[in-house]
């Protein structure tokens, strides 16, 4: 199987984490290059994975010819100018989340994307988790009935986890990304996967530690279609144990019928059904599906980043739309944008 | 005052078991909770391809009386379930013995492989299985009638409805594994997949090297309960077994899963239809429960090395530290703990 030449922009956390190690294990796909601002970071991340091709200007390796899709890893901020270049150059691109910082960037970058005739996928991995896949399957076939109510909750340490420390992710959180746009628009996006584009979002936002510009904790509530109500919970953590916030990561969706606690992070699912026996005798049952371990963290994590990967690539090879496409996360980041605007003009913003 | 558990016992023979079905489903009025249920499964024992004739296999034409009657008290879905055996596969069992017939018949009706349908690990905490690989069609069945067989077991002395779950474990490898720890796994499977309504076809039985090479031994009758281990405790007594000599059946008592001893008994009476079913000789089965000893701790041992085999993917995939931040001594030591003396079925 020919396999397609790939490159990463910007080397920082999660292209260390994810896209290296994943396209590198990945038989589809050849990492040709890297690139990063800083020439120190790329060398030395090019030494450690044997990458032959290393660039300090993405506008090179865009050029080069040695790829033919790129992963873009930089800040947020810079999303939209590169995938806008990438594009234009005719590259298939997966970006990671969240797409851009406003509407009209996000628009840009699909409009540029689909002019190109390029693929165009975002980074929202808990997509590819097996229990939310289970959830949403159960959820249309009705085992819980009819969605009354959704919630979506999780509490990470994000960028006050000590390892990322004084990291670009911390500076960017001072300067532009708050929680709710950080791991906000993952569970904002299985909100909108589950049960469809919010119509209505209202919003409190706030900030408990010194010195942090943006938004550390935030609550929202939306309503969807069918008079749908769900709400939106997230906040970094300071707190140093896991621990502490392990049970915080949660997407509950109430049927008239049932409920589906879905493990935000994975592996498990909880679901209860008036009806099944299972769930009589039982009560609520926690159900793993796939090969993972229930009491093994992070494995399915880490799996459906794998998969996102996968995803990404075998959309280019099968020439079909990526799983989570650019309007995909579009959608995400008009339902993240609603809030902060609701939180700032105090009101309910209308999105229909 | 905790009332009785009722087995309904209803002389039959193959000309008159639908009679008798529906006689002992009335005596105990079996199907009182059916009603408003969407989703039946029915799980015949089908361990084999020899026919119901041969004491091997449920009669299909209980299982039909059953769904005649499930389709007077409810307009619902109605599947009859199983797993491959050994030696065939549950398709081509439904097929030989005749239940793909009842499908063409029943248009609610449809036969279920369960070797090949979704399954989903369950989170038991059980007496034995820590998780459990569940068949998506188990887990969204609303009502559950298990239709065994009466048979002799040459590692338990009888096999019934109890024994019939085991079935249930769609994993072969392991139900070929794991009969060392019958009673544990017996009382975790009747306890999730517990019937509503148990059924035993005794029109011919099964002795001697039971429960699939034995000879069929004729007994004439239709037993029925919603208390399973009170239905095996009747159905025992009718072999000529003594249940306490049953060590899954006092094990399933003791976990409250139905009745042992206090049964009051419904229809013709027990010394009607009692006979003594032929056992294996002594030796073969004190051969068999040696086999079963070693069984066991050979498990106990390929459990501790998939404990080291899982610590070394929790280790590379996330590294110690981290795995000391995400999980507390407690949960570690549960985890290590399970996964030595445990079982995922």
């Amino acid at each position: 199987m020919k396999q397609l030449n790939v490159g990463v922009i910007g080397c920082g956390h999660i292209a260390q984490q994810v896209h290296i190690p994943n396209y590198i294990e990945n038989s589809k796909s050849n990492l040709e290059a890297v690139c990063d601002a800083n020439e120190d970071v790329v060398n030395l991340i090019a030494k450690k994975y044997n990458i032959k091709n290393v660039f300090t200007d993405y506008q090179e390796l865009l050029k080069s010819g040695l790829v033919e899709a790129v992963s873009v890893c930089v800040p947020t901020s810079l999303h939209s100018k590169v995938v806008v270049d990438a594009a234009r150059c005719g590259i298939h691109t997966f970006c990671e989340k969240p797409l851009a910082l406003n509407i009209n960037e996000a628009d840009k970058m699909l409009a540029t994307a689909s002019n190109n005739n390029i693929n165009f996928a975002v980074g929202f991995n808990l997509r590819f988790l097996p229990n939310h896949i289970k959830a949403k399957e159960y959820l249309d076939k009705g085992k819980i009935g009819r969605p009354i109510f959704a919630r979506a909750e999780i509490i990470t340490s994000g960028p006050y986890e000590p390892k990322v420390g004084e990291g670009f992710y911390e500076s960017e959180a001072k300067k532009r990304i708050g929680c709710l746009f950080d791991a906000g628009a993952h569970i904002a996006y299985l909100l909108i996967w589950m049960l469809g584009e919010p119509l209505e979002v209202s919003a409190s936002l706030s900030t408990y530690k010194e010195g942090v510009e943006v938004d550390d904790h935030a609550a929202v509530t939306a309503k969807f279609q069918n008079e749908v109500l769900g709400s939106i919970q997230v906040a970094w953590s300071h707190l140093p144990d896991y621990r502490a916030v392990e049970n915080s990561r949660i997407l509950e969706i109430v049927g008239t019928e049932g409920i589906l606690q879905s493990d935000c992070l994975g592996p498990s699912l909880s679901f209860y059904n008036t009806t099944s026996l299972t769930s009589r005798i039982k009560g609520i049952v926690k159900l793993t599906p796939g090969k993972f371990d229930p009491k093994i963290p992070f494995e399915a994590l880490a799996w459906s980043y794998k998969q996102e990967i996968d995803d990404f690539l075998e959309s280019i090879v099968k020439k079909r739309e990526p799983t989570v496409s650019g309007e995909e996360g579009r959608k995400a980041l008009r339902f993240i944008l609603a809030a902060y605007e609701a939180n700032r003009s105090q009101s309910i913003i209308n999105l229909k | 005052m905790k009332q009785k558990s009722r087995v309904v016992i209803i002389k039959a023979d193959l000309n008159s078991i639908e009679k008798a079905v529906n006689e002992s489903i009335d005596l105990i009025d079996g199907l009182s909770d059916l009603p408003g249920k969407k989703v039946v499964c029915i799980k015949p024992n089908l361990c084999g391809l020899k026919s119901s004739s041969s004491g091997q296999t449920t009669d299909p034409r209980i299982v039909e009386a059953i769904i005649k009657r499930v389709n007077v008290v409810s307009n619902c879905k109605i599947n009859i379930v199983e797993t491959n055996n050994s030696q065939a596969s549950a398709d081509t069992t439904f097929e030989k013995l005749g239940y793909m017939d009842l499908t063409d018949k029943y248009p609610n009706v449809r036969c279920v492989n369960l070797s090949k349908d979704t399954k989903l690990r369950v989170s038991l905490n059980g007496e034995i299985f820590r998780t459990l690989s569940v068949p998506e069609t188990m887990l969204f069945s609303d009502y559950f009638i298990n239709v065994a067989k009466l048979k002799t077991h040459v590692d338990y002395y009888y096999t019934g409805v109890l024994k019939n779950a085991y079935g249930l474990l769609v994993d072969r490898h392991l139900r070929m594994q794991c009969h060392g720890f019958m009673d544990k796994i017996l009382a975790d499977l009747n306890t999730i997949f517990k019937p509503e309504l148990s059924v035993i076809d005794a029109v011919v039985g099964m002795e001697g090297f039971g429960p699939t090479d034995g000879k069929p031994k004729y007994v004439g009758a239709i037993i029925a309960s919603k208390d399973p281990v009170a239905a095996d405790a009747v159905a025992a007594q009718i072999a000529g077994i003594k249940p306490t000599k049953v060590g899954y059946l006092k094990h399933a008592a003791k976990k409250n899963i139905g009745e042992f001893k206090d049964i009051e008994v419904l229809g013709c009476d027990i010394n009607h239809v009692k006979t003594k079913f032929e056992f294996i000789p002594r030796k073969w089965y004190y051969l068999g429960r040696a086999s079963l000893r070693l069984q066991k701790f050979s498990k106990r041992c390929s459990n501790f090395a998939r404990f080291l085999s899982l610590t070394r993917s929790a280790l590379s995939t996330i590294g110690f530290s981290d795995l000391e931040k995400r999980a507390s001594f407690s949960d570690m030591f549960g985890l290590v703990w399970d996964t030595i003396f445990k079982i995922d079925g």
